[in-house]
């Protein structure tokens, strides 16, 4: 047994049966149990919030709609906090409106990423240094830091604006990473044959550079939603986010000033300290998968 | 060639195998050579033929999921595939070295010349003192006609050239029995192609090594070979000194191969052998290059051939060379000649 | 080390603490309406009554300028800023923001600097082992746990360990920095440390398990990587010893990529680190920041958030300075 590789380990090729390469793909997506996990704990969380704020009353979360800090019953699953509001309901309420900062933040920042990436990556030049330097900026600041400047101002009030908030931040990860990407694909022989061929640069960037990034792009898009909601419930522990739609990190909040943990209170600090931990590592789990996808020798070997 | 001392290495029956969720991938299958004292051996044959393989295995440097099945792996007549990890580990360097193919990423990128160097003589010989192991490490690198200021170079200062100097210092530091090369000159230019070899030749004739070579341009190998072997899916097919293997080569395979190296001299075709080598996950029956063998018949089919001595000092595995397949030949052609004609398919 | 490298890392180093002091003094100004009446006003619709108004806005007045056009506001900032001028608390009024800062300063930069190179070299050490064959069954499985939890942002780890290790089970102290009534001043000695170090324990936990998964995981994509490299085929074909490939070749090689990775986590560390503090009342930078949030006490607000920039800019830079010692093979002109 060894512990370096040998070059060119297997002598030839396996030959694979004719399968369209798309069909392959899937099938080895639906085997991969991290992504499968992942997805379940993702979308799981997602349908069981939106599905049952359907259900659930309002009402429910809002403040003395019950008698202060009951413990779990079967009227009120997960009890009430110390403004008589009924924390399951909180909950489920809840959920999705931090879940939504996320998205936004991360969509945002993942398509300004795109945009700016392949531009610096494929341009070069003093684009390129403006574009890389000031994405190394952002990235290096502790952006919890200045949202909380930011946000000790300008009270934030929607969950709309704060997820615009938050993504002024989110852009500088995506561009790096896609930067990155761009840069090395262009060294790649097929470029300078596109341009042969008459391909302009939109072209170019659209046809050959994109179709190549997507692992990437998925991969940053997970990181960048990730990262919000971080930077969301920061904020709101702090004290600091939107104060009118009940989200996670503000029920957390709240425990916390109430004291929770030394009043016993467990129904009120670990729904939302579980469910944040299912969110990130969730996330997490679909974002390795996603690393494998572009890096294959990450994937687990064949036995 | 007198044998009066036991060969430098004997390989006998040696199996590679991959083992894959489809089954083994029989990277080398069954081969059997000998290489004597101050020898240059060369193993020739297309990319996934097994070369690589076969020398790693002597170095007990086969990963996951390959492994050596069966065999014996004698090195003056000490067999080292039985050896335990340790034992192995001793015998690396001291007995037999390596000069690998790509040397610019061979070296370590964040040491210097001479820690690497150095590290294998500490490993090996224990503590020494340091103004003597900076003498010795002097002296590997003049043997190779490299200044002495570049031990302290680090690797990406150096050229390729010089790396694959430092590759060759390296190797002898311990003066092993047997010096493996593989394709120590592929990666550098034309001119210093030459140089290199000839510094590697230098080299191996003062320590009285053995060498096995392995290389893609057969002229350059053809230059400074003693004995060739030719790899063909996993075994081994010819063995003969590098006149002979040029000048009569018995296997179709080989045949071909010489009859495609372009020449200065003669105006021919462009060679290229038809057809694609086997995958080794289920190599055809019988011999492994019936399929593409201008010579074929059915023995060839369903048997596969040994690899026997057809003249003096040459080995083929071919049934044209059985008794049985002589018949047959000779039957067909309706002549009673032992000598095979190239041209002339059965 | 070239001068180019030098002044290179040195002009990255300044423009980040001026995008930063300049990010303080447009968000100030995004609030409508006069600054300090805007803080006045919002301190006085919580409800709290500030004493000494008129002197506070004569001297917010005179500092900022109001009058002035704005890049002369500006210039004025930036001067005070550079001889570290940064004002006045207005909760803790006449106290200045650094005096502030400096008492709170010495427990975070000690927490963080311990933690951080706790954290970084037992992941990178963690993280090659999880890759090497050699390592036992054992040690894979609790280390891939430690990496299992890199995703879980420290302040969640704090919230379970103060009410697990503190409250429940009482084994660490769940606040402060020393015990209730205990001073510097009744003696600085070895119980005084001990007792520092005693409530330092859980704040620093929660950031070291929170963060060594990360580090494992980086370092272990790059071990893969290293591990498939020429340079460890031959190391072995050279017959060393295992410790010394693992050291010498395999790790020394995987880890230079993340001091990269060092110097861009120091500001999710310390952002982290924040609300860890908050958490356990830990009488740092960031306790003070939210105590600061809580009373609106601006300056000191952004007295604290600039103070935590430079602090990260300047270990960016000694990152920067120290890299090139590592790894030989960086040129340091840029293309």
């Amino acid at each position: 047994m060894t512990i370096a590789s040998v070059p060119g380990t297997l002598p030839q090729e396996l030959p694979d049966q004719a399968q369209p390469q798309l069909w392959t793909n899937v099938r080895y997506w639906l085997g991969n149990w991290k992504l499968t996990i992942g997805l379940i704990m993702i979308v799981g969380l997602t349908s069981f919030s939106i599905i049952g704020s359907l259900i659930v009353d309002f009402d429910r979360t809002k403040v003395a709609s019950a008698d202060f800090n009951l413990r779990p019953s079967a009227e009120y699953p997960l009890g009430t906090d110390n403004v008589g509001r009924d924390i399951w309901a909180l909950m489920i309420h809840g959920i999705h409106p931090s879940l939504k900062v996320g998205l936004i933040a991360g969509v945002i920042g993942t398509l300004l990423g795109v945009i700016l990436g392949i531009v610096g990556g494929y341009y070069g030049g003093w684009l390129d240094t403006v574009i890389s330097t000031t994405a190394d900026i952002f990235l290096t600041i502790p952006s919890l830091l200045i949202l909380i400047v930011l946000a000790s101002y300008i009270r934030t009030t929607t969950i709309e604006f704060t997820a615009l908030v938050i993504a002024i931040f989110a852009w500088a990860g995506p561009t790096r990473l896609m930067r990155a990407q761009t840069l090395s694909l262009r060294e790649r022989a097929f470029i300078p044959l596109a341009k042969l061929s008459g391909q302009n640069d939109f072209e170019i960037a659209i046809k050959q550079i994109l179709p190549n990034l997507l692992p990437y792009v998925m991969a940053g898009f997970v990181g960048a939603v990730s990262g919000a909601i971080l930077s969301l419930v920061g904020i709101q522990v702090l004290g600091l986010g939107p104060l009118f739609t009940p989200n996670l990190g503000m029920i957390l909040q709240a425990a916390y000033l109430g004291a929770a943990i030394f009043r016993g209170m467990w129904w009120w600090w670990i729904p939302p300290t579980a469910t944040l931990m299912v969110i990130f590592i969730g996330l997490f789990l679909i974002s390795i998968a996603l690393d494998e996808l572009a890096n294959p020798r990450l994937r687990e070997r064949a036995k | 060639m007198t044998l009066h001392e036991a060969p430098a290495l004997q390989v006998e029956n040696l199996r590679v195998y991959y083992w894959t969720n489809r089954g083994p991938v029989k990277a080398v299958d069954d081969i059997s050579f000998t290489i004597q004292r101050n020898e240059r051996f060369g193993f020739i044959g297309e990319s996934g033929c097994g070369k690589t393989t076969t020398i790693m295995a002597i170095l007990r440097l086969i990963k996951k999921p390959g492994k050596i099945e069966s065999g014996r792996i004698l090195l003056n007549g000490h067999d080292i595939a039985a050896i335990d990890k340790e034992e192995m580990r001793q015998t690396r360097w001291n007995k037999i070295s390596l000069i690998p193919q790509g040397a610019m990423n061979s070296l370590n990128p964040v040491m210097r010349v001479r820690d690497q160097i150095g590290d294998t003589i500490l490993t090996h010989k224990g503590a020494i003192a340091s103004n003597v192991l900076r003498a010795e490490i002097h002296a590997l690198l003049d043997m190779v006609e490299l200044p002495a200021k570049v031990a302290d170079m680090y690797p990406h200062e150096l050229s390729g050239g010089m790396k694959q100097r430092v590759c060759i210092a390296m190797a002898t530091a311990l003066e092993p029995e047997l010096i493996i090369a593989d394709e120590p000159t592929s990666a550098l230019d034309v001119v210093v192609q030459k140089a290199v070899m000839q510094t590697l030749i230098g080299v191996q004739e003062r320590l009285g090594a053995s060498m096995i070579l392995i290389g893609h341009d057969m002229g350059l190998t053809a230059q400074v070979l003693d004995r060739v072997g030719v790899m063909y899916a996993g075994k081994l097919v010819e063995v003969a000194s590098i006149r002979d293997l040029y000048h009569t080569p018995q296997h179709p395979y080989t045949q071909a191969l010489i009859a495609s190296l372009p020449s200065v001299r003669e105006k021919k075709r462009g060679g290229g052998i038809p057809g694609l080598p086997p995958f080794l996950l289920n190599p055809p029956p019988g011999c492994r290059f019936h399929p593409r063998c201008p010579h074929a018949f059915d023995t060839c089919k369903s048997v596969t051939p040994d690899l026997r001595e057809v003249r003096a000092d040459h080995l083929a595995a071919c049934h044209l060379y059985d008794e049985q397949g002589n018949e047959t030949w000779t039957k067909a052609k309706g002549r009673a000649n032992d000598k095979v004609d190239v041209n002339t398919p059965v | 080390m070239s001068i180019q490298y030098v002044l290179r890392r040195l002009g990255i180093f300044f423009l980040i603490i001026w995008v930063a002091s300049t990010l303080n003094f447009i968000i100030p100004r995004l609030a409508p309406g006069d600054p300090i009446g805007a803080i006045l006003g919002q301190m006085q619709t919580q409800g709290a009554t500030v004493a000494n108004s008129a002197e506070i806005i004569a001297t917010f007045r005179e500092r900022f300028g109001l009058d002035d056009p704005l890049y002369i506001q500006y210039g004025k900032y930036l001067w005070s800023l550079a001889r570290f001028d940064l004002g006045y608390s207005i909760a803790f009024f006449p106290a200045k923001v650094t005096d502030i800062v400096g008492n709170a300063l010495p427990y975070t930069i000690g927490l963080l600097t311990v933690t951080t190179l706790i954290t970084f070299s037992m992941g990178i050490f963690a993280g090659a082992l999880l890759v090497w064959h050699a390592t036992p069954r054992l040690a894979k499985i609790v280390i891939t746990f430690f990496m299992m939890l890199a995703p879980i942002p420290y302040y969640l780890l704090a919230i379970i360990f103060v009410s697990v290790l503190a409250f429940s089970l009482g084994i660490f102290p769940y606040s402060g920095i020393v015990s209730v009534g205990r001073l510097p001043s009744q003696g600085f000695d070895l119980s005084y440390i001990l007792d520092v170090l005693y409530h330092s324990t859980l704040p620093a936990l929660s950031i070291i398990i929170a963060g060594v998964g990360g580090w494992i995981l980086g370092m272990r994509g790059m071990m893969v990587t290293v591990l498939g490299e020429d340079y460890l085929t031959l190391a072995e074909a050279k017959g060393l010893r295992e410790r010394r490939i693992f050291f010498a070749y395999a790790m020394r090689n995987a880890m230079l990529p993340q001091f990269t990775g060092l110097a861009i986590s120091l500001g999710y560390v310390v952002s982290g680190a924040t609300i860890v503090e908050l958490i356990f009342s830990y009488p740092g930078m960031g306790y003070r920041l939210f105590q600061a949030i809580s009373t609106n006490d601006f300056p000191v607000i952004q007295g604290i958030t600039f103070f935590l920039v430079v602090s990260i800019a300047v270990a960016i830079l000694v990152i920067d300075l120290i890299y090139p010692k590592l790894d030989p093979r960086i040129t340091y002109n840029r293309r």
